[in-house]
């Protein structure tokens, strides 16, 4: 084999990784690069050039993936530029799959009344389902996100200049503890807990007859008794969380944590609710209270996912910097 | 976990990232009359400046296309070579560059001055 020979291998093996557009271009000139190199060499050498001389000289230029990359133009699937907005979609849509993932777990676990081995399967098959959705969604995420980088994206240089600094949003200290959120909340769960169970006969109408005062209890027995025990270990639980927080006067990844189970807890006590019989008497009212329990399931599954969307950035997050004197 | 990249291979990387900011400078600076790829290379290297292959051939095209080189083949010694040149818009950009480049140095001879070390003590000098 002559020395050209073996270079036309190597364009080839170059021009197979370029462009269409650039292929003969770049073949040409990197024939003329070569063959200049290789005479420089055989004259250094002062010998005709020959094998071990082309060999030298395509070495030092280098493998042809590597050339063909340093020829071609800078080329991402998801660039620089977009990337931090597809990470952040991927952790909200991974955060809203967890939450809605976790009340069906919990519901499953709830209304099942199959063997254990037979909740195993069905655990196991829910697994199976979930992981298959989120994998088809980080898909589908990558193909429009890939779309827009080829299609969409801004140039940085297109930057607007109207941007303003003194419009940065203030930096948020997640982990502060709302005293008087807590504190009042707490309150209002003891204050839930202890009319509820002791003095149900509270929540009532009152009125005025002949002189003397009657009330109309307004919380169905049917809710007494099969409802009201898993609203006060919700309430009771989300006390405790609270007194945790207030004492430690920080919340943690553990705390963080705990919170998020309660929301699944309390999502699955409200479902529980609205999908067993009279809250309220008359009937009419029932349906009342199931509406604003649908609000709250709805409030309850918003804030589940956002609190799984933070503990998952609270997980892929490097470890705090030291405070500045400003935020401590 | 990331590994932390040694020293030695941290100051070649850094060692290159300077090089890459300077090239273009070198590269114009001898493209004012015609020059073919292989003998702008044995130019920058006769002067000091070693530039791998792989940097300098892409780098041509990459300034051609921005307007600052233009380029035609040609035949020399019974084949075709392409041969760069400065262009009237890359003449601009060069004097503009050199007057950036004397600032520059100034200015970095003056911050990397050695710093003379009495007795041991950090900071003291």
């Amino acid at each position: 084999m002559e020395p050209q020979d073996l270079f036309e291998r190597y364009l080839h093996a170059v021009g197979e990784q370029l462009p269409r557009r650039l292929r003969e271009d770049v073949k040409a000139e990197l024939r003329s690069l070569l063959t200049d190199m290789l005479e420089d060499r055989a004259r250094q050498a002062e010998r005709a050039p020959d094998m071990d001389l082309a060999v030298a000289v395509l070495r030092e230029f280098g493998e042809p993936e590597a050339v063909a990359a340093r020829y071609r133009p800078p080329a991402y699937l998801i660039g620089p530029e977009l990337y931090p907005i597809f990470s952040l979609v991927i952790k909200i849509v991974l955060a809203v799959m967890t939450g809605f993932g976790a009340l069906t777990v919990a519901l499953a676990l709830w209304r099942s009344e199959a063997p254990l081995a037979e909740l195993g399967r069905t655990l196991w098959e829910l697994g199976i389902q979930g992981a298959g959705l989120a994998l088809m969604n980080l898909g589908l995420l990558v193909l429009i996100f890939a779309g827009l980088q080829r299609w969409g994206a801004r140039d940085s240089a297109d930057a607007p200049e109207a941007w303003n600094p003194l419009e940065l949003p203030a930096v948020e200290d997640r982990d502060r503890v709302d005293r008087g959120s807590l504190i009042s909340t707490l309150c209002f769960n003891l204050v839930l807990i202890v009319v509820l169970n002791f003095f149900p006969s509270l929540v009532a109408v009152f009125y005025l007859h002949d002189g003397t005062w009657g009330r109309f209890p307004l919380l169905a027995p049917e809710f007494l008794a099969d409802q009201l025990p898993w609203f006060t270990a919700a309430w009771a639980l989300e006390a405790g969380l609270y007194l945790a927080v207030l004492w430690r006067r920080r919340w943690t990844a553990l705390t963080r944590w705990a919170e998020f189970g309660l929301s699944v807890l309390t999502g699955v006590v409200l479902g529980r609710a609205l999908m067993g019989g009279e809250i309220l008497i008359p009937a009419i009212l029932t349906v009342f209270a199931k509406g604003v329990m649908v609000i709250l399931l709805a409030v309850n599954v918003a804030e589940a996912i956002g609190q799984i969307y933070h503990l998952i950035g609270r997980f892929f997050a490097a470890p705090p910097a030291p405070l500045s004197p400003s935020h401590r | 976990m990331a590994t932390r990249p040694s020293a030695s291979s941290a100051a070649d990387n850094l060692d290159l990232e300077l090089r890459r900011g300077v090239v273009v400078l070198a590269v114009l600076s001898q493209l004012q009359t015609e020059q073919y790829g292989y003998s702008l290379k044995k130019a920058l290297t006769d002067r000091g400046l070693e530039i791998d292959e792989g940097t300098l051939y892409p780098l041509l095209r990459r300034l051609e296309s921005q307007g600052l080189l233009q380029s035609d083949w040609r035949m020399a010694e019974a084949r075709p070579r392409r041969y760069y040149v400065i262009s009237p818009e890359g003449r601009r950009v060069y004097e503009t560059l050199s007057a950036n480049w004397r600032a520059l140095t100034r200015v970095i001879d003056e911050l990397v001055q050695p710093v003379e070390v009495t007795d041991g003590t950090p900071g003291s000098v």
